[in-house]
């Protein structure tokens, strides 16, 4: 059940009123019941697994937190980040690894003819895990107590909204809310709608009419050159963005009609001076995850290093940072690339700085965002490649053919040039407005009535006239 | 009270914008044709053999037969060589069209009083559940209104309302382009051979991805049901494929609709790759027989009804 389907829109609307309908007391039992109803709308099946994380992780936490110190208490944290990433890996990375050991022990000439399960991705296995793996460190290094409510404990887990794409909540922001009596209030219902239709927006006329012309460069690259990537990676940064984003926005939107809050997924990432920033502004929920659970403890415990011990946390963390993504080289590449640039902005740090005052902070800034958006995009062919000779290949013609026109026409008429035309319109028009719209969404910016009722169906009626409803599931399902 | 209040301005405010949108887009041209038809995916334009067949097709006027289908129906089926064998026949056939649409057709045009037979002609790629295409199609030159509706909520997509709305928006205006192919009597036809580039890549793995399509042998099921109810016969067949085509996937598509088939207990013609059909000299493209092809096939099609005494003078 897609967020951008009608299902999600009679789904939604029935949570809602039943959620409302109900005493306080039976509610986060019926939440849990729509979240694995949601959730069963994909692979029914794969319910037991997440049910298996959740009473795993739920009863080691509860064993850590009993027993207060001692090689037990060790056990009982250990156990269950081993069989939470153990889930994980088997899922999503074991026939990877396979594929590499196989490779390995023909070069070594043992036979090894296993060629791996089987076995289909579960949906948002990577998010639920997170939030498993980071209530299980809180409750281990004393941040919280461990939650004794296995239902409300279980709905942490699978709280539809964010289930299968994120935000990747901490079990101290949205747990409690679960104990909080919600009521209906019309602002909760209007600011929620507008983060929907935000979203839907991004999503179904921006972000999905843009994958027609993203998936027609990358999935034939050999018809390509060099012009025609340029501008796919460019269609592709803002594809990735208001697809992303958009179902942050609706599972925000969704979440807070229902009266609770999750978390800031994005902020303008691609107004970004330097990756730095970029990374603080960019899946969110994730940067920080990784910076609280991995890089962090990393640094910590080399800390004699100095220096280099921040240089070296950065490289792991981005490099598991890329492999989050998927089970490919090139995801590891990716992150190899973002942990590349983070050293190399926290050693020249000083030197971009006195840079920044001889030349004038307007001249320096506008051009490190034009160099960070680059580097990005750069980052970017990697992310979206479909395997590693596909990026070789692309970052070649980028190179060797930049300006072979006749053949980004070609690739234009083939869509459509009027088409063509109208999508990229319809691509500066978001760019233009997202900073000012998401103000209003957010409620920053004040807007009168009247105006507000106009912006927003007139949004509607965009998503209702361009949208592009070909069931294009999110992107980051597939994480 | 005051939530119903707000939300009832909305979708107010939210129909007032939307019809001076689409009115704008309806009538603003671009290179002759209205700038609506570029701002989205199946759009389809008013006008080709869709357009010409229903408006040409008598309800009252009774015929031996009516063909029923894809592009695969309405290039597949001469009814002029029907003709030449002394039968009435019409083909309603028409781009892409899938078996839910195929119903909605059927509900809207046949009756006892203007058919004896119905030919359905029937293919995997129907029963995949995308029918914007068809429906589009369908929405914008369909003659009757109640069948456009019925296919545009049926097809449970934004794009085919818009499309209906542009249907009624732009009611008054002629028909923007002819099919070149289109004969007349709801058939088109082609006389060129499989292109030089495809000769080199016979496959045999074209595949429609047909498997559990319950929603769409649902509709073969309704459209059987209503033939039986309103006694009109009716005959499924499945015209001659190419050898691009899988047959690990016509086996899977004729598992899928078996039940349906004994439930209605309606004869199934399958020619897929029972007549001396070439590829190469009987196919222009991967699915469509050119002229040559259809005279072979038709003249087996037709001694076969009525060998079977479902075509009778």
């Amino acid at each position: 059940m897609l967020f951008n389907s009608f299902e999600f829109l009679v789904f939604f609307i029935v949570i809602a009123l039943t959620f409302f309908s109900l005493p306080h007391k039976f509610r986060w039992a019926f939440l849990l019941a729509a979240s694995y109803y949601f959730y069963m709308s994909w692979q029914p099946a794969y319910a037991l697994l997440i049910a298996f994380t959740t009473l795993v992780s739920f009863v080691l936490a509860l064993g850590t937190d009993r027993v207060k110190s001692g090689q037990k208490r060790k056990f009982f944290f250990w156990t269950s980040i081993v069989v939470c990433l153990g889930v994980l890996f088997f899922f999503k990375y074991f026939n990877f690894f396979n594929y590499y050991l196989g490779k390995f022990f023909s070069v070594v000439s043992i036979p090894y003819d296993f060629s791996g399960f089987d076995i289909l991705l579960p949906v948002g296995i990577s998010f639920y895990t997170f939030q498993t793996l980071s209530y299980n460190i809180d409750v281990y290094f004393g941040v919280r107590s461990a939650e004794k409510h296995l239902g409300i404990y279980a709905l942490y887990v699978s709280f539809f909204p964010q289930l299968v794409a994120g935000p990747i909540e901490r079990s101290t922001a949205l747990m409690p809310q679960f104990y909080e009596k919600k009521s209906f209030s019309l602002a909760g219902l209007s600011s929620g709608v507008k983060f929907m239709i935000w979203g839907m927006f991004k999503k179904v006329v921006i972000a999905d009419r843009l994958s027609v012309l993203v998936n027609s460069a990358f999935n034939q690259p050999y018809e390509h050159q060099g012009s025609t990537f340029i501008l796919a990676v460019f269609l592709f940064a803002f594809q990735l963005y208001c697809d992303f984003s958009a179902y942050s926005d609706i599972a925000k939107g969704a979440a807070r009609v229902l009266g609770y809050e999750l978390m800031e997924n994005f902020n303008h990432p691609y107004i970004s001076k330097n990756i730095t920033e970029f990374w603080r502004r960019w899946h969110i929920s994730l940067s920080t995850w990784l910076r609280d659970y991995l890089y962090t403890p990393i640094v910590f415990s080399k800390k004699r290093w100095g220096k280099r011990a921040v240089a070296y946390s950065i490289f792991i963390t981005f490099i598991l940072c890329g492999l989050w993504h998927g089970p490919k080289v090139t995801f590891v590449i990716f992150g190899f690339l973002q942990g590349f640039a983070l050293v190399y902005e926290m050693y020249t740090k000083n030197a971009r700085e006195k840079l920044r005052h001889s030349v004038g902070a307007f001249v320096y800034d506008h051009l490190s965002v034009a160099i960070t958006f680059s580097f990005i995009l750069f980052s970017f062919i990697f992310f979206r490649a479909n395997t590693f000779s596909d990026s070789m290949y692309i970052t070649g013609k980028i190179f060797s053919s930049p300006f072979h026109f006749s053949d980004l026409s070609e690739f234009i008429s083939g869509y459509g040039k009027a088409r063509f035309v109208f999508v990229f319109f319809l691509l500066i028009l978001f760019i233009l407005a997202d900073i000012k719209i998401y103000s209003v969404v957010k409620g920053v910016k004040p807007l009168r009535p009247l105006l507000k009722y106009v912006l927003f169906s007139f949004i509607v009626v965009l998503i209702v006239l361009f949208g592009f409803f070909g069931n294009v599931e999110f992107i980051y399902f597939q994480f | 009270m005051m939530v119903i209040k707000k939300i009832i301005w909305f979708l107010f405010s939210v129909i007032i914008i939307y019809g001076i949108i689409i009115i704008l887009l309806c009538f603003i041209p671009y290179k002759g044709k209205p700038l609506v038809y570029i701002t989205n995916d199946y759009y389809h334009w008013k006008g080709g053999s869709t357009y010409e067949k229903f408006r040409k097709f008598s309800s009252h006027k009774k015929r031996h037969a009516v063909i029923i289908g894809s592009s695969r129906a309405y290039r597949g089926y001469d009814p002029r060589i029907f003709g030449e064998a002394g039968y009435d026949v019409w083909n309603l056939g028409t781009g892409a069209q899938t078996i839910n649409n195929t119903y909605f057709v059927a509900k809207n045009y046949i009756t006892p009083g203007n058919c004896d037979l119905l030919i359905i002609d029937i293919y995997s790629g129907a029963f995949k559940n995308i029918s914007i295409e068809s429906s589009s199609d369908l929405i914008q030159n369909i003659s009757s209104d109640k069948a456009a509706l019925e296919i545009a909520w049926d097809t449970r997509d934004i794009r085919a309302l818009n499309m209906l709305a542009v249907r009624y928006l732009t009611a008054n205006e002629n028909s923007m382009f002819a099919d070149k192919d289109y004969v007349g009597f709801g058939f088109s036809e082609r006389h060129d051979k499989l292109p030089e580039k495809m000769r080199t890549a016979l496959s045999g793995n074209l595949e429609t991805n047909v498997k559990d399509a319950e929603y769409e042998v649902k509709y073969l099921d309704m459209l059987l049901q209503f033939c039986k109810e309103n006694g009109i016969k009716a005959v499924l067949t499945y015209a001659p494929v190419s050898d691009f085509y899988s047959e690990e996937e016509h086996r899977r598509f004729l598992a899928e609709i078996s039940e349906v088939i004994s439930k209605h207990s309606v004869p199934l013609l399958d020619y897929s790759k029972s007549l001396k059909i070439s590829t190469l000299e009987h196919f222009y493209d991967e699915a469509h027989m050119n002229y040559d092809g259809v005279r072979i096939f038709n003249q087996a099609l037709i001694n076969d009804l009525e060998e079977k005494q479902l075509l009778i003078k």
